[in-house]
């Protein structure tokens, strides 16, 4: 566990305030909170793989085609 | 839920010139870890992101497999025996390793599969003649084609 001190707005303090009321502590409602926004924010970061080159358009769909190719090529060589 | 992945959906995910790119963008997105991605696709995809795109795409997605973003599957030697097994029953089909090998994991993990090889998928059934369950139909991906 790390401990930090952070500063929040006093609407954002008053929001925290009723969800620690249900969940029974300040805390506890705001680590629940920081690991979800946490969570949410990783999962729509586009990983740099994905559209890392720009290749023909019909390369998935065509792509028993683009092995064929490719080892044409291979045995040219 | 599991979903095991083909290498035509990840090969579209990394060419940003794909007719299907933007599909593949949200559904590689939407499974994150849920993913499967068997070493026999990892080779395919490997290979054609290496002869098209040169070797830094290629590695991006090692890197990214190596960080644990998706889960490998490795073919033990029952799956392995059982991907031999389907190649061979739909020996007229000519499937290959690659796809025998995600139906095999597709199998033993009772997960969907991520695929845009209908073809192959849907003339193949699982044991006790069920269809598999693709993540995605012939009907939704076409409504993509082209999308930017």
């Amino acid at each position: 566990m790390v401990r930090r001190t952070i500063s929040v707005s006093a609407a954002i303090d008053q929001k925290i305030l009723k969800i620690a009321e249900e969940e029974g502590s300040y805390s506890a409602a705001v680590a629940r909170l920081v690991e979800e926004g946490a969570r949410r924010t990783g999962k729509n970061e586009v990983p740099d793989w994905i559209g890392s080159f720009e290749g023909p358009a019909d390369l998935s769909e065509n792509l028993d085609k683009y092995i064929k190719q490719a080892l044409k090529r291979g045995y040219r060589r | 839920m599991a979903i095991v992945a083909d290498s035509t959906p990840l090969i579209a995910a990394a060419n940003r010139g794909d007719n299907f790119h933007r599909l593949a963008l949200s559904l590689v997105m939407a499974a994150g870890r849920d993913l499967i991605v068997p070493d026999p696709v990892v080779v395919e995809v490997d290979w054609m992101l290496r002869d098209r795109g040169g070797p830094d795409p290629a590695r991006r997605l090692l890197n990214a497999l190596v960080a644990g973003a998706y889960q490998r599957a490795t073919l033990s030697p029952s799956l392995f025996a059982a991907a031999c097994a389907i190649d061979r029953t739909y020996g007229d089909l000519d499937l290959g390793l690659v796809d025998a090998s995600v139906m095999a994991v597709a199998a033993a993990t009772d997960s969907a599969i991520l695929t845009f090889d209908f073809t192959h998928f849907r003339a193949v059934p699982q044991a006790r003649g069920r269809a598999w369950r693709l993540v995605v139909d012939e009907a939704e991906y076409e409504k993509w084609r082209g999308r930017r």
